[in-house]
């Protein structure tokens, strides 16, 4: 029973990983891809529908630990705090450019939410690459 | 945990050391490259193009990248590499990314999108089911003592695998039903003027 729970926390996590990881890469490659407005938009509206379905996966990774798996959720959230709030906000941060970035028509905010976009991509990349090096390396637990 | 120590990968480590930012510097790289994959896919025009080549070199990147992680993981954790080549659900996961990185090689230089993005899924998809499957059954190793690390029978807690059991099934039947629906919704070559959202 405790293999099928690892297997199906697994699931979730690749499944957010595949979804939302060619997301972060759209957003990091957006500048090199994309050197027009027009152009940039058309990159934002290739992932813009469906980001915010592929987060369910996630959300749907962390219930599921909390009710199956809580000492490691305990631990994770404990030691890893710093970077789970950095994730939470470059999340927030590329949500909100998403979202936010095509209600105005104006190049300096366009600009300004693409800028936000690649960086939080890039962040998110970074953050999500030594989460999983930290998660093969191990972790500092004492108890 | 502190963000960095001494950079070392035993003891007390913190988040970033040579090891987890090498780990970064793969997803960055294999992120970037899946990414501009699927904007070949979804797009078309100058960015379709563009994203194709960035894709091409992106791949090539990610395998160096990939073959300096290898080792460098041996080095760090040399028990993981013992246990997945002990695994028939590792090999499994050895033969999705071998038949993936053909279907990837194959798609880019064929230039069939579809068949790119399937191969670059597979291939990212089927090294995390090998970490997955290495992995198991220790969920947290702990570099301080073997004894204190996680592992999934020892934090598996008896109401809440009882609790997620009713929940999880809907949930999942609700996922896969929403995932197919959207999928079609947006299905094909997106562009500006076509997007029926309107702000994106």
């Amino acid at each position: 029973m405790i293999t099928i729970w690892f297997s199906i926390v697994g699931f979730m996590l690749v499944t957010y990983a595949l979804l939302d990881g060619r997301n972060f890469g759209a957003g990091m490659v957006h500048w090199f891809v994309a050197r027009t407005p027009l152009e940039r938009r058309q990159v934002i509206a290739a992932i813009g529908p469906l980001w915010s379905w592929h987060e369910v996966w996630l959300l749907g990774f962390g219930g599921t630990l909390v009710a199956v798996f809580p000492p490691l959720m305990a631990s994770a959230f404990s030691g890893l705090y710093l970077a789970l709030m950095m994730i939470l906000w470059c999340l927030i941060l590329r949500g909100v450019s998403l979202e936010v970035g095509g209600h105005i028509g104006d190049r300096l905010w366009q600009g300004f939410w693409d800028f936000v976009f690649v960086i939080s991509s890039f962040l998110l990349a970074i953050l999500f690459g030594a989460a999983a090096g930290n998660l093969l390396r191990g972790v500092p637990n004492d108890a | 945990m502190p963000l960095f120590t001494d950079f070392g990968v035993g003891g007390p480590v913190g988040l970033l050391d040579w090891y987890t930012v090498s780990m970064a510097a793969f997803a960055v790289v294999a992120l970037a490259a899946h990414g501009a994959t699927y904007l070949t896919l979804k797009t078309e025009g100058p960015v379709h193009d563009r994203s194709a080549r960035c894709a091409r070199r992106l791949w090539g990147a990610a395998a160096l990248v990939f073959a300096v992680i290898s080792v460098e993981s041996r080095l760090v954790r040399p028990d993981l590499f013992s246990q997945a080549v002990h695994r028939p659900s590792c090999w499994l996961g050895f033969v999705v990314v071998a038949i993936s990185i053909v279907t990837l090689a194959s798609g880019l230089v064929s230039g069939r999108e579809l068949r790119a993005f399937v191969g670059s899924n597979g291939c990212l998809g089927g090294l995390l089911a090998i970490f997955g499957a290495a992995m198991y059954p220790e969920m947290l190793h702990s570099t301080l003592a073997p004894e204190n690390s996680l592992t999934a029978p020892g934090c598996a807690s008896g109401p809440g695998v009882v609790f997620a059991a009713v929940w999880w099934p809907f949930g999942l039947v609700l996922a896969i039903v929403y995932f197919i629906f959207i999928s079609r919704r947006y299905a094909g070559k997106v562009s500006v003027q076509r997007d029926n959202q309107g702000f994106y």
